[in-house]
């Protein structure tokens, strides 16, 4: 792994402060003040959402010709869109001529999008075609080829739809690096992929964030206290309050970083989460052998794409005697403000699945994950409680955060078949300081 | 040739129940309309108090038309 170091780097926040003096990745201390700092949100906005491939949908979201959705790069609002010609768009939502979102609808079905101001219309790659009384108005004045919704470069990974408005980004592959032999294994283990479920839900925590991703990359270790809960209602089949400590915790370029947790070797987990036969059978046929094998026996996998991406893929029990369900879920935590994110989550089974399947996967999400989710609201409680307790003077000046868990632990491959840096037992911080050592290399840049 | 006057308001004989097709950016209104010897689709717009009545021709023709079509024809967004 390349070590994206942030020593050396001199960048200074405007009261002096030197950015390196609020991070020691090395002994393993964060500054409080960087997920509470106004002046670093309004950095984090233009050094890393401005630069960065974000992922913003899934292709199953908008399946047809004209569909449409909204979504966000850092705080600003895109329209995701599939045009006549079936190409995938990402475009801001702002007119040309002021500014006026052109698309008011979250989800929608449309050759061309109209402007409620003045009546603009756009294509659905954004490109002007349509204006008002044109020759009244502008007469010669304006020429709609020269005018598009500011337009953001594409990339397409198994179904995930990247979206940065860098003009010269890293190509993708390079941007997401090993962490894409996981994004297989999560998103493409059958022919058709998977597929959302319904709408995300959607709802607001007065949380900075960073603390998302901060703890679906890496954090095994709280699901012993703010999970506990889960545990002693058996929603953990095992009823192990240590069971997001058997598996690997795996660091990538970039940022990127994920934990795949299966049971201690006595405890048996059913094959591939769980899936019917058909589905076990497609996913023999179509995964390499080397995912197989880490898919095989797994119970839970978080992990969170740089900057705000995370996912899990659970497998849980929430009904008496009955098999748990699992699915995947995607979550994006968009940043609305130093103190405040609005949470973006989806639920994904696999397209050829039955409806049967299906309905256990959504069922089980909502009784864990997404707004009415048990587990979901643990989270939100202490996410909140943070940013309450940290965005103070006092907080900002004197708290350093502790990350020393699994510092000096080696990278151990052992028997796993992935790649990445592959630490054995997921209770470890490494995955949250790869995450902000490359936070502090883009906002150093 | 002697032209006639407000073709489309012609004498219709029957009128199918309408479906409304709508999205954020507009709605119209369409229907099968019956004259006496023949029938068309009508397509109102209540926002433009316009209405187009297409044969089985004028329709099939649609069927062969690139997305560039309807693109031009939205060059004037409400027509003007």
């Amino acid at each position: 792994m390349t070590v994206q170091d942030v020593r050396g780097k001199e960048f200074r926040l405007s009261d002096g402060t030197r950015l390196q003096d609020l991070l020691d990745v090395e002994n393993g201390y964060i500054s409080a003040r960087i997920v509470s700092d106004p002046e670093l949100y309004e950095l984090e906005m233009k050094k890393i959402f401005a630069r960065v491939w974000v992922p913003i949908a899934h292709v199953s979201e908008i399946p047809n010709k004209g569909d449409y959705v909204l979504r966000y790069i850092g705080d600003e609002e895109v329209i995701v869109a599939r045009s006549e010609h079936n190409t995938i768009h990402v475009v801001l939502n702002a007119c040309t001529h002021r500014g006026m979102p052109v698309c008011r609808s979250e989800r929608g079905n449309s050759s061309h999008f109209r402007c409620p101001y003045h009546g603009f219309t756009y294509r659905q790659d954004g490109q002007l075609i349509g204006v008002p009384a044109h020759k009244e108005a502008f007469g010669e004045a304006l020429d709609k080829e020269l005018y598009h919704l500011v337009q953001a470069k594409v990339a397409i990974v198994y179904g995930l739809i990247f979206a940065t408005f860098n003009d010269n980004p890293p190509p993708i592959d390079e941007y997401l690096g090993t962490m894409k032999w996981y994004l297989q294994m999560m998103l493409q283990h059958t022919p058709e992929g998977m597929e959302v479920i319904g709408v995300p839900q959607r709802w607001v925590v007065k949380s900075n964030w960073k603390l998302g991703g901060d703890n679906f990359v890496g954090d095994a270790y709280h699901t012993f206290m703010t999970h506990y809960s889960a545990v002693q209602l058996r929603i953990v089949p095992s009823g192990d309050p240590k069971f997001a400590y058997y598996g690997v915790h795996v660091s990538h370029d970039n940022g990127h970083g994920l934990g795949l947790i299966g049971a201690p070797p006595e405890v048996e987990l059913p094959r591939f989460y769980g899936v019917p036969e058909d589905i076990a059978k497609k996913i023999e046929a179509t995964l390499p052998p080397g995912q197989q094998k880490a898919f095989e026996r797994l119970a839970y996998i978080h992990g969170t794409i740089f900057p705000n991406m995370s996912f899990g893929y659970f497998s849980w029990a929430t009904e008496d005697g009955k098999a748990p369900g699992s699915y995947l879920t995607l979550r994006q935590w968009v940043p609305r403000g130093p103190y405040e994110m609005e949470v973006f989550t989806w639920v994904l089974a696999e397209k050829e699945a039955s409806d049967a399947w299906k309905h256990l996967a959504r069922e089980t999400f909502v009784r864990t994950f997404g707004a009415s989710g048990m587990l979901e609201q643990d989270d939100a409680e202490m996410w909140s409680n943070i940013t309450r307790a940290t965005k103070g003077f006092i907080a900002r000046e004197k708290l350093n955060f502790i990350y020393r868990m699994g510092i000096n632990r080696k990278p151990e491959q052992g028997d796993w078949p992935g790649p990445g840096t592959v630490y054995q037992g997921d209770y470890s911080e490494q995955n949250q300081l790869n995450i902000w050592r490359a936070w502090a290399r883009l906002i150093s840049e | 040739m002697e032209h006639l006057d407000g073709q489309l308001d012609g004498q219709i004989d029957e009128k199918a129940p309408a479906i409304v097709i709508g999205n954020e950016f507009t709605q119209v209104i369409i229907r099968k309309v019956y004259t006496r010897n023949g029938e068309r689709l009508e397509i109102f717009s209540p926002k433009l108090d316009r209405t187009i009545w297409l044969d089985p021709l004028a329709l099939e023709s649609l069927t062969w038309q690139e997305p560039e079509v309807f693109t031009s024809f939205l060059a004037k967004p409400f027509g003007y």
